[in-house]
């Protein structure tokens, strides 16, 4: 019998993945089109070899310790006062980052399928299953993922239904940009792979560690192939002009085919896609709710949940118009470089800092 | 061996317990035509015949001194023959049907199995026809229902544990399993839960069920409920356990997943490809009754550029007639179809036929043509009625036609977004109930790959050859060896 939280590590594999690509590729290909031009795939493509790297040392990081968080491993390293300060900031990023996927998902369907409800209606109703799931712990969000992989499976056939639409002279001349903003754009790529830290925050809930380097490995070379996949598709079929002036261009892929009968194929396949991209905020919203209990050891409890959303739903609603919720969500993916590369310090630290590593013997 | 004294049975507690009973007899004889001797028993429930036969006749033929020697009693022809030492029990068997000998003079009474039971004959359920598999139906008799599963698997480790449920109705649960097969820690767990129902009586097999159910505010059955022994059997083989009622004909089976309830017998009966068909056809219902309704409701309120071109135009004109928005207009034809089929279930089948006709044709057509309903509507509802008959459990159609209107509230709000964000939580309750402990939503999430070769398709039997997961079975392998081995 497991408990509540309990996840395997292709469970959390998947929760990353889902967690990585649900909202990032709604929008990944315009912001990649401004300043990559067609060649955004090969700056994902380079940020996908260097976030596999930083996973890999991430899961190294959590399998030194075994059965602990990052908040745990905090408090060994930098003592228990700095270390509640540092997971204190952890987990105001965390609740930032759920913030901001909530708000863009309230954007983005303002913008598709619910331009005149009001958004203060519409927030707390899309949060009812993120609620219900959060409550009921980290295991029922994790099944839940299996459902968004419909989501997946579909999208590609959509992509392969399509294909004479695509002009692969859209893609070409490979490399036109040149290389110095080609390396500029991995930065805007490696926000995709937000979501490859999200482990080191939940990481005593999974059952088999031994398999958490590999899986978490595997989790974010899916997420750089599918990505790459989501980018070159619709460079070939807008081309990089046409996806410069766009907002959502993933949506837009969607209404691209004239189906006979459904006459509007897009808001079937954009109502499936919402459901990935509830999947994908309510990894951040575990995680920061997770890390509530963890770090101000507050017992889990109908009430608590209710004030977190409630909290969120007001954070969520601070960045006034379009603009500022891009910017906010682009601040919060630079803090999650800045996650990433604590967590490596982190590794480093615990060379020096040996207390609590679980040695071979030990493990 | 007991002490021959005197029985501490006492006949008078008995006789005052049974006041008022009118269907109680205490037949008087004298043995050795000077000590007095009563054959107790239930008019409606015993055989008199039998027991005037069988029982009082050799026993009025004994001494006193060859009754108190248990060889003799053991010798009657009687086919159960138990000796009973205090008051109780011999209420307790006097109400199950036996027949008591009683005598002061005796150490013991002597009680007798010549039960004479009214019970319908064996014919197939008429909520679950099939087309291929045998067409025998529990009964209201337990021992019959017991003997249809012995006979259908006739092997010694078919195991029956008896539990006695209700205050005041004593009534007997039959928690039946194949030793070796079924998983015995949930055979014990439902024991337990069994043991521990604190009610006055059960009146039906829904009444145990929620008694022991897990969740017991969700809208899905955890408990497969069945009138066919031929499904109880397959539900033993696998692995899963069946909870028989005295008195009903229906009996549970558990462990189970959501998808238990869209297999049906005929799908194994038929061979593989027309199986398959039938439960894709089955899955189909189910998508139809649960969305077609709601993105009615959606497409006409919120998304209607999602109506092909050619069909906006009439439905255009057949909706400018009606004056409701679509979810009232939907809503009134709804809960006509569940007025309709609510009346057929209670009349008499000559009078609901006539019943489903006059609302059928006569309402509906009088409907669209005086505005009330569009024609499009009358097209969704009705497809939507069959739809939901499909489904072979009467449980699980009835929670997806509730499921149903919530979906079209849903969506009269927040358009199909709306049906979005009430499947997500219909998902995750999926997700979180437990069927015995076991999740309900296997072999989809946790994902089960074995299972799914019986979920959305039925693969080859001899592809199937691991039995479901969800059982926790030891004996892992259909037709394996007890050791988990192929």
């Amino acid at each position: 019998m497991t408990g509540k939280h309990n996840v395997t590590s292709k469970q959390m594999a998947l929760l990353t993945f889902v967690g990585q690509t649900g909202m990032g590729m709604v929008t990944l290909p315009t912001l990649l089109a401004k300043e990559v031009g067609h060649d955004g795939w090969i700056s994902l493509l380079i940020a996908g070899i260097l976030a596999t790297i930083l996973g890999f040392l991430v899961a190294l990081l959590l399998n030194r310790y075994r059965d602990k968080t990052i908040y745990d491993i905090n408090n060994i390293i930098f003592g228990k006062i700095a270390g509640f300060i540092i997971n204190t900031v952890l987990i105001v990023y965390l609740f930032l980052a759920a913030a901001a996927s909530a708000r863009v998902f309230s954007v983005f369907l303002r913008i598709t399928l619910l331009p005149q409800t009001p958004v203060m209606i519409v927030v707390p109703f899309v949060m009812l299953p993120s609620i219900y799931l959060v409550w009921s712990g980290l295991k029922y969000v994790a099944r839940f993922k299996y459902v968004s992989v419909m989501g997946y499976v579909v999208s590609i056939i959509y992509i392969l239904i399509i294909f004479r639409n695509y002009r692969a002279s859209f893609l070409l001349p490979v490399g036109e940009i040149g290389i110095p903003k080609i390396i500029s754009g991995v930065k805007t790529s490696f926000f995709t792979f937000l979501g490859l830290e999200l482990i080191a925050f939940v990481f005593p809930e999974i059952t088999d560690k031994k398999n958490s380097i590999r899986w978490h490995v595997i989790a974010i070379i899916l997420t750089t192939i599918f990505s790459i996949i989501i980018t070159a598709a619709t460079t070939a079929l807008f081309g990089e002009n046409f996806l410069k002036v766009q907002t959502i261009p993933l949506f837009n892929l969607a209404r691209v085919y004239d189906d006979p009968i459904l006459e509007r194929v897009d808001l079937y396949l954009i109502a499936l896609w919402f459901v990935v991209m509830g999947c994908s905020m309510r990894v951040y919203m575990f995680a920061a709710y997770y890390g509530l209990g963890r770090v101000f050891k507050l017992k889990d409890s109908k009430v608590l949940v209710i004030l977190f959303f409630t909290a969120l739903i007001f954070l969520s609603r601070i960045p006034k118009d379009l603009n500022e919720v891009f910017m906010f969500r682009q601040l919060i993916s630079l803090i999650g470089i800045g996650v990433y590369l604590f967590l490596v310090l982190c590794l480093c630290l615990s060379f020096i800092r040996t207390k609590g590593v679980k040695t071979n013997e030990t493990k | 061996m007991q002490a021959k004294q005197p029985s501490s049975i006492d006949f008078q507690l008995i006789k005052n317990e049974l006041k008022d009973c009118p269907d109680f007899v205490a037949k008087k004889v004298f043995i050795e035509n000077q000590y007095a001797a009563f054959f107790l028993f239930m008019e409606q429930t015993a055989n008199q015949d039998v027991i005037q036969r069988d029982f009082i006749r050799p026993v009025s033929a004994m001494t006193i001194s060859e009754l108190s020697n248990e060889v003799n009693i053991y010798n009657l022809p009687c086919s159960e023959i138990s000796l009973l030492y205090d008051t109780n029990t011999v209420l307790e068997r006097l109400f199950t049907g036996e027949c008591v000998l009683l005598c002061q003079k005796l150490p013991f009474a002597v009680s007798c199995m010549l039960v004479d039971t009214k019970e319908r004959s064996i014919e197939e359920p008429v909520t679950e026809k099939n087309v291929r598999g045998p067409h025998d139906g529990f009964v209201e008799s337990l021992r019959t229902n017991l003997s249809l599963l012995r006979g259908k698997i006739k092997n010694s480790k078919l195991k029956f544990k008896t539990v006695k449920v209700g205050a005041q109705t004593n009534q007997t649960v039959v928690i039946a399993y194949i030793e070796g097969v079924a998983n015995i820690e949930l055979v014990n767990g439902v024991f337990d839960k069994v043991s521990k129902i604190n009610l006055d009586g059960l009146t039906s097999i829904g009444a145990l069920e929620q008694s022991i159910a897990s969740n017991k505010n969700s809208l899905f059955p955890e408990f497969l409920s069945t009138e066919r022994p031929d499904k109880a059997m397959a539900g033993l083989l696998e692995g899963r356990i069946v909870i028989l009622l005295a008195g009903t004909p229906r009996v549970l089976i558990a462990p189970v997943s959501f998808i238990s309830f869209f297999q049906a017998l005929d799908d194994y009966s038929a061979d593989w490809m027309q199986g398959s068909f039938f439960r894709m056809v089955r899955f189909l219902g189910l998508i139809i009754a649960l969305f077609l309704p709601a993105m009615y409701i959606a497409v006409i309120s919120f998304h209607y550029y999602a109506v092909p071109l050619s069909l906006l135009v009439s439905l255009a004109e057949s909706r400018v007639r009606v004056p409701f928005p679509p979810i009232v207009e939907a809503m009134i034809l709804e809960l006509t179809v569940e007025m309709i089929r609510e009346a057929a279930v209670r009349l008499p089948t000559y009078i609901g036929t006539a019943i489903s006709v006059v609302a059928g044709l006569i309402i509906g057509q009088a409907a669209v043509e005086a505005g009330i309903v569009s024609n499009l509507l009358i097209i969704i509802v009705s497809t939507t009625a069959i739809a939901s008959y499909v489904l072979p459990s009467q449980d699980m159609a009835m929670a997806i036609r509730i499921l149903r209107f919530i979906y079209m509230v849903m969506a009269s709000i927040f358009g199909i977004i709306g049906i979005v964000i009430a499947f997500a939580l219909t998902i995750g309750h999926l997700l979180k109930l437990e069927s015995l402990g076991q999740p309900y939503f296997q072999p989809y999430s946790p994902l089960d790959k074995s299972g799914l070769k019986d979920s959305f398709v039925r693969f080859p039997l001899r592809m199937m050859k691991r039995r479901p997961i969800i059982t926790r079975t030891l004996n892992k392998f259909r037709g394996g060896s007890n050791d988990g081995q192929a």
